[in-house]
């Protein structure tokens, strides 16, 4: 089976012990999408994540990258086809400073070999210019600029947050897996964080995300998937999804009727 | 004191850059590998299996020169050895073992499984007995007031080259930012497009190579004996701690003071006599400074958030 959307998974399923974590039958993403998926606490949405990115393995099932079945490839691979994640508790390389972690996303994948890491062509480091006046636009961007040359261990949670989109803005995959962008945030700098993924969309990533800030995944979102037990029970537009009885009864609760 | 700042130097250098092999590799793969010591030896045995004199009663086996027993050429072939050997340990032991999520204290007993294992094979082919390089004998000399053989000074020179590069490979290369990423975090490096695997291979490659290194230069300014490694190997431990776990900077001045201390310490009025304590001053003073820096003297607090 291959399929021209940007990711889709069939009978994925993935248990620990006698806990079904992920049964999931089979969901598709499209290009051009802000998707948030959202579901109780336990409901397997980072065990998912976790599956899609292969730092877990699945029990069963198939996963399609832009049509490939990647099912059987290692993080790194999935990394360089163009396919990241960030995880629940932010990070970045701590004893780095913030424009090595920039440079390091900027550049990384495309070389990794010892003889030409040892000789830096003129096209190498004029690579190396270009990406820092990159870098610096990225930083100006997210108010990161004094912080430059600080290592990231520096940073406050807010920062490191801002950081480790900045990879991302600078990095430019395809798909970036978001998990639990505002977790931990002030509301000031979740509408911030907010704009710069709505820009992160316009620049062509695409987005799937991992929320519980519900008011946020509602104005972003241009599809919400919901998860409970391991499988989606709804999945469609926000305002579709607001009013779903199912969805009200697992997860959002009365007071959001 | 002063007459054993030369020493001192020296088994700083040895301390400096076994400390720096010993901590890139815990920092990158989260072994504690208390059979560095081994690898230590092994580069300085192999050497001597390269190019001892026929005499040479170390070896049992009979002398193996198909490089002509030149010194050097024999160094050389023994670094690639050590090199070798670390992938081996890598690839046949320690990825496996990573593979199937085994804890860090049983990998940790395993590593000290390995080092009695190795020492004893040292041991089985070669005596007990010290044996040295067929070298020329050297006179000290003053350098600055400091005693030293002509030989010993190649060794710092070299020696302080070889740190140097280390220091450069890690910090401007692409290999060695790599290798500071998946030391930092592996998971961030896996989704950054890094193969954690091959870098960890290209660590154990890079490390042991430096271990044997160390081996060779140790058994130049001393001698070579089958439990050489181990013996040196409580400094090696107590520099890359000194110094901050996991920073290459750190390890390298952390082992550099602590095998200064120890030799200097040699030359206290009240140690005459008693030069087998020698460690006890110097790592005494290591436990002192943590208890006042408990994330080594280059080591950073980490924020809690």
């Amino acid at each position: 089976m291959t399929s021209n959307k940007l990711l889709s998974v069939s009978s994925l399923k993935k248990s620990f012990g006698g806990l079904q974590a992920v049964n999931v039958d089979s969901l598709e993403f499209s290009e051009n999408e802000i998707t948030s998926l959202i579901g109780p606490n336990g409901a397997g949405k980072t065990t998912f994540f976790d599956l899609l990115t292969k730092f877990q393995n699945p029990d069963q099932g198939n996963i399609f990258f832009e049509g490939e079945n990647v099912t059987s490839f290692q993080s790194y691979k999935l990394a360089r086809l163009g396919m990241t994640r960030t995880f629940q508790l932010t990070r970045v390389f701590e004893k780095m400073s913030v424009l090595e972690n920039m440079q390091f996303s900027g550049s990384s994948v495309k070389n990794e070999s010892i003889s030409r890491s040892l000789i830096k062509g003129k096209s190498l480091n004029n690579f190396e210019k270009e990406l820092e006046i990159e870098v610096d636009k990225i930083l100006e961007l997210l108010n990161l600029s004094h912080m430059k040359y600080s290592y990231a261990r520096e940073l406050s949670g807010g920062q490191k947050k801002l950081l480790e989109l900045g990879r991302a803005l600078i990095r430019k995959p395809k798909l970036l897996l978001l998990d639990e962008p505002l977790a931990g945030v002030n509301p000031k700098l979740a509408e911030e964080i907010l704009d710069i993924i709505k820009n992160l969309s316009i620049e062509g990533i695409n987005i799937i995300m991992v929320e519980h800030n519900i008011n946020a995944v509602m104005k972003i979102s241009e599809r919400v998937v919901v998860m409970a037990e391991g499988k989606i029970i709804a999945d469609g537009e926000p305002e579709a999804i607001r009013n779903n009885e199912n969805v009200i009864e697992a997860y959002l609760g009365k007071v959001n009727e | 004191m002063i007459e054993q700042l030369g020493n001192g130097l020296l088994l700083g250098l040895i301390v400096a850059i076994a400390s720096v092999s010993l901590s890139l590799l815990y920092g990158v793969t989260r072994i504690v590998n208390f059979a560095h010591g081994e690898i230590i030896a092994l580069g300085a045995v192999l050497t001597l299996f390269f190019s001892s004199s026929p005499e040479s009663s170390f070896l049992y086996l009979d002398r193996f020169s198909p490089l002509g027993s030149s010194f050097i050429v024999s160094s050389i072939a023994s670094i690639l050895l050590c090199g070798l050997f670390g992938a081996l340990l890598e690839l046949c032991l320690f990825r496996p073992l990573r593979k199937n999520n085994y804890g860090n204290v049983a990998v940790l007993v395993i590593t000290i499984g390995l080092s009695i294992f190795l020492r004893h094979i040292f041991l089985l082919f070669a005596s007990a007995k010290p044996a040295s390089y067929a070298l020329d004998l050297q006179k000290r000399e003053d350098y600055f007031g400091i005693q030293l053989t002509p030989r010993n000074v190649q060794v710092l020179i070299i020696g302080s080259v070889v740190m140097i590069l280390v220091g450069l490979f890690l910090t401007y290369t692409k290999t060695g930012r790599a290798m500071r990423a998946v030391r930092d975090s592996s998971e961030l490096a896996s989704v950054s497009g890094i193969n954690s695997d091959y870098i960890i291979t290209l660590t154990w490659i890079f490390s042991s190579m430096l271990a044997g290194f160390t081996g060779i230069i140790q058994g130049v300014i001393n001698n070579v004996r089958w439990n050489m490694g181990f013996l040196i190997l409580l400094l090696i431990f107590a520099g890359s701690i000194l110094g901050g776990i996991g920073t290459s900077f750190g390890a390298m001045f952390g082992g550099f003071i602590i095998g200064m201390l120890v030799q200097l310490s040699v030359g206290l009025s009240f140690m005459d006599g008693h030069t087998e304590a020698k460690n006890a001053i110097a790592l005494a003073l290591m436990i002192l400074i943590l208890l006042i820096r408990p994330q080594g003297i280059f080591g950073s607090k980490e924020r809690i958030s």
